[in-house]
């Protein structure tokens, strides 16, 4: 079994990898012929092979009632807000972070900072909910205490954008920081050390030497997120407005309208079809992005 | 950033806030679930500490007939521990033949796993293959199987796995050990702070779902926990059917503190948790390295 | 827990094996009962001792778990045989358009043929698709359709309510409504939620009649099809909802209330909607324990809706659509199998009292109160309270009753599809804000207007016209 040191034996890494690819290939590439779908008359009878092609019938409900726009426009909108936000606030903690010497209060922080990212939306909109219930949720009692009007939560969208990104915050911000903050941990401290002597102020420190360290892990998690831009947190958006009507114009994206055209209108060619263009628009917002990047900082592209 | 530098006080004053504002909604659900229904619309609404005295009915009335907790306790415990243990296991074989530069396929098989994140087939035809050629409705295969290689831990993991020096496994090497035993014994043991996350991470991931119960769940002593609580949420008729020993004059006076046992119940489902993670936290910070996707 | 496992592991092998091929399997909606698998058990085998034919009971707790379950099975094509359905929930004509279920009109008259001759020729009618043929087998309950509103009786009472004048037009119902709004603050007037309007009660105040969803045709006119958004009654109507939800006779959020019956039962309200049987008022104060007034509108039709609120269907995939015949049957026809499924175990869940009636063992395990989704329940043991000539009564009514203008019209959409799918995207938005009366038509309606006549609402109309001329034709 000895062999050259340079040359791994490779049958021994397809194998390590082997049964992990399998399952990849039968949940992800296997469901993926389901795409055919889309240009079908689907009939639950005649299933897969035998439902007629229709050609893009299925997709024309989709532009008529632009419904297609605006669920495109309110997943890319909200999408890129908490995206923008958690990145923003995910740095700017772990920045924080890093100035914190006490070991046990830095331990501490993050642990409470990290839990909302293990509670389910299940629970987290049982929890908001006690703040946003109209009768009896906590803001409304607050804003009348105020003496101003109350607000319809749950039947009001204009609010809806607001609370949607607040609450995305609260349940991934501290995950983020974290991983920003394992990256300033593996500089070394030698950087700081010598920009002290030279009598840089930490704002300087800041931006010329901890963030160009981030910027990479930045970039990384910058391209991925725009790959998962038009995946709607499908648990955020169906859990937390409690499914309320009212609030759709603003909280209806592309995954909670795919769910709803296959369960209200018992037509999965047309569920299926919203789903193609839905990861569609995905694979060329992430060519894009990636070329994008490949532009000015090559190194930092996905491939 | 000199090593003796002392922190501003106003620094552990932001933290101090914020994570009391990340806490808010943890408490405010506790103090429903120990309050009284009747006196919360009486007092005009929620508050975040209890009112009156504290009132563990919400609690008695659940633990007295805990049948259909425990069961969907047992339930997802079991799918959590398998599944977790299962995908370390697979992802880190995986993640290791990814972190060799010198593995032939390297760059094919990243795109070939990161395609997945981008396209998916769709509700219907997943539904078809688990429920139809699997046949694995009303299974712990459905709750368990699907859920196993998550592509983003693969690629955490890999990262994690870059960092180690070469030397370590061009030793092994010379030594003749093959890859099993370079995985196994050289890059996990080294590795225990990504390992203890991607675990972590894992184990949430399964304690958490209910989308695999809603779709291939039917027999209700399979329900997972989070299912439960969803059907919970969206019906408190499904509460009350639970409570099959619930006083009879409770239940015609409708004085059953519903709102409380929602939040109970929802704190039950939560507990376990929020107990086990401080004491993966060590590993966190260690193990938490994104990198390229590329390698 | 090794042994869950194992199960399981057996458990998919045995599935696997199709080891249950010659078994009926049998979907319906249920709330989980502690003693569920005990009563199915025993049901399964007193089936097997009856006709020979093992019965497997497949149970969804909740009805919308039902709906999401059942579209996605049929979906998939799985392999199912006796499928619950009806016009509210799993749609049935959805399920036939999309060919989800077998046609039963040769195996109905000669493997059921006790319920066949027992539900009457008019209602068999009504549920036959477009293409002529029966796919699903009804309830029995009160097949005769009549809306209206209770009012609790003592506040009906202390506000001095007009019911004659209210059945007359329903908008009398406004001073009173001002009245209790004014007098009880701790009362909302209408029970309105989410999913649970009063307007639909009204239906028979309007000088139109719907034929399919925005189609309606003139009670002066009943020929010609004309889009519902044009009538001025119906704007007016609109604004009229609109009124009530701003002079707070309707809860202001409504829309977060998904169940309304445990607030009913907590006598949270003062009037809402329901369906009128001869025995209204003992019913409603049996199920919400208080006492009510009860306001009639229009005349008893028999209809669509009160035909095909609870039915079962063969699916398409079925391996022995004979012996899923055979198990309805029975279930239609047999006290005791009917009665083993809606109220449990003799002795264990419940004590007879009498020939036929029974009392309720309190907190046995199996109390669905679902009588109603396992078909005939002219078969039920009757409940303390309950009238014995529930039957009788319902039989009268339905001879007497009036069938429903165009009730036997089956509309077939497919020609429509696209026009109804965008349609429906729309109309999920507005539903509920017209239900609880948050829509208000001076705003709102013409952004809809506008809309509906981007997706070419205009289609649908044409369509309903061309068919219905068809089915004229046809009837001559």
């Amino acid at each position: 079994m000895r062999s050259a040191p340079k040359k791994p034996i490779q049958w021994e890494l397809n194998l390590l990898a082997f049964p992990a690819l399998i399952l990849v290939f039968i949940f992800a590439y296997v469901p993926m012929f389901g795409v055919v779908m889309a240009f079908q008359d689907y009939d639950y009878q005649l299933g897969f092979f035998g439902s007629p092609f229709v050609g893009f019938t299925n997709f024309e409900f989709l532009f008529t009632t632009g419904a297609i726009w605006k669920v495109t426009a309110n997943t890319l909108f909200l999408n890129a807000v908490f995206i923008l936000a958690g990145m923003a606030g995910s740095v700017v903690l772990a920045l924080l972070m890093y100035e914190l010497t006490n070991k046990k209060a830095i331990k501490t922080y993050q642990t409470i900072l990290v839990f909302p990212n293990f509670m389910s939306w299940i629970i987290a909109a049982y929890m908001f909910y006690t703040f946003l219930n109209p009768r009896y949720g906590m803001l409304n009692q607050a804003l009348t205490g105020l003496g101003l009007e109350p607000v319809k939560w749950y039947s009001d969208p204009s609010v809806w954008p607001v609370i949607l990104t607040v609450t995305s915050l609260w349940k991934g911000v501290g995950m983020g920081s974290l991983l920003y903050y394992a990256v300033l941990m593996g500089i070394e401290r030698d950087y700081f050390e010598a920009a002290a002597i030279d009598g840089a102020t930490k704002w300087q420190t800041i931006k010329k030497i901890t963030l160009p360290f981030l910027i990479p892990t930045m970039t990384i998690l910058l391209i991925l997120s725009v790959g998962g831009i038009v995946r709607a947190d499908f648990g955020l958006f169906y859990f937390m407005p409690q499914d309320s009507k009212a609030l759709y114009p603003v909280t209806d994206v592309i995954d909670t309208y795919v769910f709803r055209a296959l369960r209200n209108m018992n037509e999965p060619g047309m569920a299926a079809a919203a789903g193609f263009l839905q990861s569609t628009v995905g694979f060329f917002l992430v060519l894009g992005a990636n070329a994008f990047v490949r532009k000015i900082a090559p190194e930092n592209s996905l491939f | 950033m000199i090593t003796n530098r002392r922190t501003p006080v106003f620094l552990h004053l932001f933290f101090l806030v914020l994570c009391t504002l990340m806490l808010l909604p943890l408490l405010s659900v506790f103090t429903i679930s120990v309050s009284d229904d009747v006196e919360i619309i009486k007092a005009g609404g929620y508050s975040l500490l209890p009112r009156g005295e504290w009132k563990w009915d919400a609690y008695n009335l659940i633990f007295k007939n805990p049948y259909q907790i425990l069961q969907a306790y047992q339930v997802t415990l079991l799918v959590t521990v398998i599944g977790t243990a299962g995908s370390v296991l697979l992802v880190s074989g995986l993640a290791y033949t990814l972190s060799r530069r010198d593995y032939r396929r390297r760059k094919a098989v990243s795109f070939y796993l990161f395609f997945t994140m981008l396209f998916s087939g769709g509700l219907v035809p997943f539904y078809i293959l688990v429920a139809r050629v699997l046949d694995w409705r009303d299974s712990y295969f459905a709750l368990i199987v699907p859920a196993l290689i998550n592509v983003w831990n693969v690629f955490v993991l890999r990262t994690n796995f870059q960092r180690i020096p070469g030397e370590l496994i061009e030793s092994a090497k010379m030594d003749g050990a093959s890859e099993f035993r370079i995985l196994f014994q050289i890059i996990l043991p080294v590795a225990t702070p990504a390992m203890a996350t991607i675990a972590l991470f894992t184990a949430f991931g399964y304690w958490n779902d209910w989308w695999l119960g809603l779709l291939f769940i039917n027999k209700p002593d399979m329900n997972p926990l989070q299912l439960l609580l969803k059907n919970m949420l969206s019906n408190i008729e499904v509460v009350l059917a639970r409570m099959n020993d619930m006083p009879q004059s409770l239940r015609a006076a409708n004085l059953v503190p519903t709102e409380a046992i929602r939040m109970a119940m929802c704190l039950i489902a939560a507990g376990p948790m929020l107990l086990a993670f401080p004491f993966f936290q060590k590993y966190f910070v260690k193990g938490l390295t994104v990198g390229a996707v590329k390698g | 827990m090794r042994k869950s496992v194992l199960t399981a592991v057996v458990l998919s092998l045995a599935l696997v094996g199709n080891a249950f091929a010659q078994t009926v399997t049998m979907h319906f909606p249920f709330s989980n009962q502690r003693d569920s698998e005990k009563v199915f058990a025993a049901a399964s085998q007193y089936v097997k001792s009856k006709i020979g034919i093992d019965v497997q009971f497949v149970p969804y707790d909740g009805f919308d778990n039902y709906n999401q379950k059942m579209i996605l099975q049929t979906t998939a094509g799985d392999v199912m045989d006796l499928l619950w359905t009806s016009h509210w929930n799993f749609v049935y004509t959805d399920q036939i358009a999309k060919n989800s279920f077998l046609p039963l009109d040769d195996l109905l008259p000669k493997y059921m043929p006790t319920y066949y001759k027992y539900v009457p020729k008019a209602v068999w009618d009504i549920l036959r698709y477009s293409d002529g043929k029966i796919y699903t087998v009804p309830f029995m309950e009160y097949p005769v359709r009549q809306n209206g509103m209770w009012f609790k009786k003592d506040l009906a009472e202390k506000y001095k309510l007009d019911v004659k004048a209210v059945e007359k037009d329903f908008r009398a119902l406004e001073p009173w409504l001002a009245a209790v709004k004014k007098g009880e603050p701790q009362i909302t007037p209408l029970a309105v939620g989410a999913n649970t309007s009063v307007s639909w009660a009204f239906e028979s105040f309007a000088p139109y009649v719907q034929v399919f969803a925005n189609s309606v045709v003139l009670k002066s006119n009943p020929k010609k099809v004309v889009n519902v958004w044009d009538q001025p009654y119906n704007v007016e109507f609109m604004k009229t909802m609109n009124k009530w939800y701003k002079a707070g006779y309707v809860r202001d959020d409504a829309f977060t209330v998904k169940d309304i019956a445990p607030e009913v039962k907590a006598l949270k309200y003062a009037a809402g909607a329901t369906v009128i049987s001869p025995d209204a008022e003992a019913k409603f104060k049996a199920e919400n324990g208080f006492d009510v007034v009860i306001a009639r509108f229009g005349k008893p039709m028999v209809a669509r809706d009160s035909v095909a609120g609870s039915q079962f269907a063969v699916s398409r995939t079925s391996k022995n659509p004979v012996n899923a015949v055979k198990v309805l049957e029975l279930l239609d026809s047999d006290k005791v199998f009917y009665n083993l499924l809606s109220y449990g175990i003799e002795g264990t869940h419940f004590k007879k009292t009498g020939a036929n009636t029974l009392a309720k063992i309190a907190d046995s395990g199996y109390d669905p109160n679902m009588t109603w989704v396992f078909g005939n329940t002219h078969l039920a043991y009757l409940q303390p309270g309950v009238s014995d000539k529930t039957v009788s009564e319902a039989q009268t009514a339905l001879k007497n009753a009036e069938l429903k203008l165009y009730a036997d019209f089956v509309f077939d959409q497919s020609p429509i599809k696209t026009v109804e799918a965008a349609w429906g995207t729309i109309y999920t938005e507005i539903g509920e804000s017209l239900g609880i009366g948050i829509f208000d038509p001076a705003k709102d309606l013409p952004g809809i207007l506008e809309k509906q006549k981007k997706i070419e609402l205009n289609k649908e109309i044409a369509e309903v016209q061309k068919q219905l001329d068809a089915y004229l034709a046809k009837k001559k």
